[in-house]
């Protein structure tokens, strides 16, 4: 048997170990994970499913000025393309930028989080993080930028300046 | 006779085995601690079908600590290695496949945490790792003695 069969050989072993010893942890530990079905987080309870805003109420709240969109995507992607209005609140800088942020949100108005995908939970994130610092009012549009850019709904580019 | 102070190639192969060993085990233990994070971040991916995310969840970061483990201990270096190359090249295409979907997404990479989001960064930082561990593969195929 030459070398690269013989490292072939150990990977294959080495995958089939790690295999055995995943299944056997897996089942002997407490919670451990069901092997083939999944849950999807979203669809996990129902207080959290109705904290999602389908697009028809987001649309009518942005025409109505009775919404506060805020951008959980990174900057760059904020800067390429967002709602109208919307404020850029990136995730992974949410604490820092916070504090700047606050004072921008109108209390009488519904905050509501976005990003991109169906699976993206950036907003999802940035909510919760809304919900811990006291605001009440936050909801959630899921896969939020891809839905209003396909139904040509009011966009800007750039900075916030540009909105106005 | 030159004063230059010479690394062995030994030292090199060493350092490297270490590295990418540690970065397994780094990677790995946190996944094994808490699946059903894991099993989320690999569900963000969207690439697998429902019913492989949790397989995926559960047998993925035992292979990146027993890969890491036998790569640390030096043992059965050359299979290591070659788990180790294979699984940095399925992440490098799962991360590809992201960004060129355009899905903002967390990587999910080291430990649960919510606050990497893929980008190029995380690629070019999948494709080091990968220099690393292909020198690794090839020195381990190469090399005189191999446990």
């Amino acid at each position: 048997m030459n070398r690269l069969q013989k490292a072939i050989c150990q990977a294959a072993a080495i995958t089939a170990l790690a295999v055995i010893c995943a299944l056997i942890f897996n089942y002997f530990r407490p919670g451990g994970l069901d092997l083939f079905h999944f849950q999807a987080p979203e669809t996990t309870d129902k207080a959290e499913k109705d904290r999602v805003i389908p697009l028809d109420m987001a649309a009518a709240l942005f025409a109505d000025k009775k919404a506060m969109f805020l951008d959980a995507r990174p900057a760059s992607l904020y800067a390429k393309g967002h709602i109208k209005g919307a404020l850029s609140l990136p995730w992974a800088e949410a604490e820092e930028k916070f504090m700047d942020i606050a004072e921008k949100l109108p209390e009488d108005k519904t905050i509501i989080t976005y990003c991109d995908g169906m699976a993206c939970d950036l907003s999802t994130d940035l909510a919760d993080f809304l919900r811990d610092m006291g605001f009440e009012n936050v909801r959630i549009l899921i896969n939020g930028w891809s839905l209003w850019e396909k139904n040509k709904l009011p966009m800007a580019t750039g900075g916030e300046d540009n909105d106005k | 006779m030159t004063n230059k102070i010479k690394i062995p190639k030994h030292m090199f192969f060493s350092m490297a085995r270490l590295f990418i060993g540690g970065l397994f085990l780094y990677a790995g233990v946190p996944k094994i601690m808490d699946p059903t994070a894991f099993a989320h971040a690999v569900y963000r991916y969207q690439i697998l079908p429902d019913f492989l995310v949790n397989l995926t969840a559960i047998v993925l970061p035992w292979l990146e600590v027993i890969t890491g483990g036998f790569l640390v201990a030096g043992i059965w270096m050359a299979g290591a290695a070659l788990t180790a190359n294979l699984m940095l090249y399925i992440f490098a295409a799962a991360l590809v496949a992201t960004l060129v979907r355009g899905l903002n997404i967390d990587c999910g990479c080291f430990v649960n945490t919510r606050e990497e989001i893929i980008n190029a960064g995380t690629i070019a930082r999948d494709i080091a790792f990968l220099v690393v561990a292909g020198y690794l593969f090839a020195a381990s195929l190469t090399r005189r003695t191999d446990s």
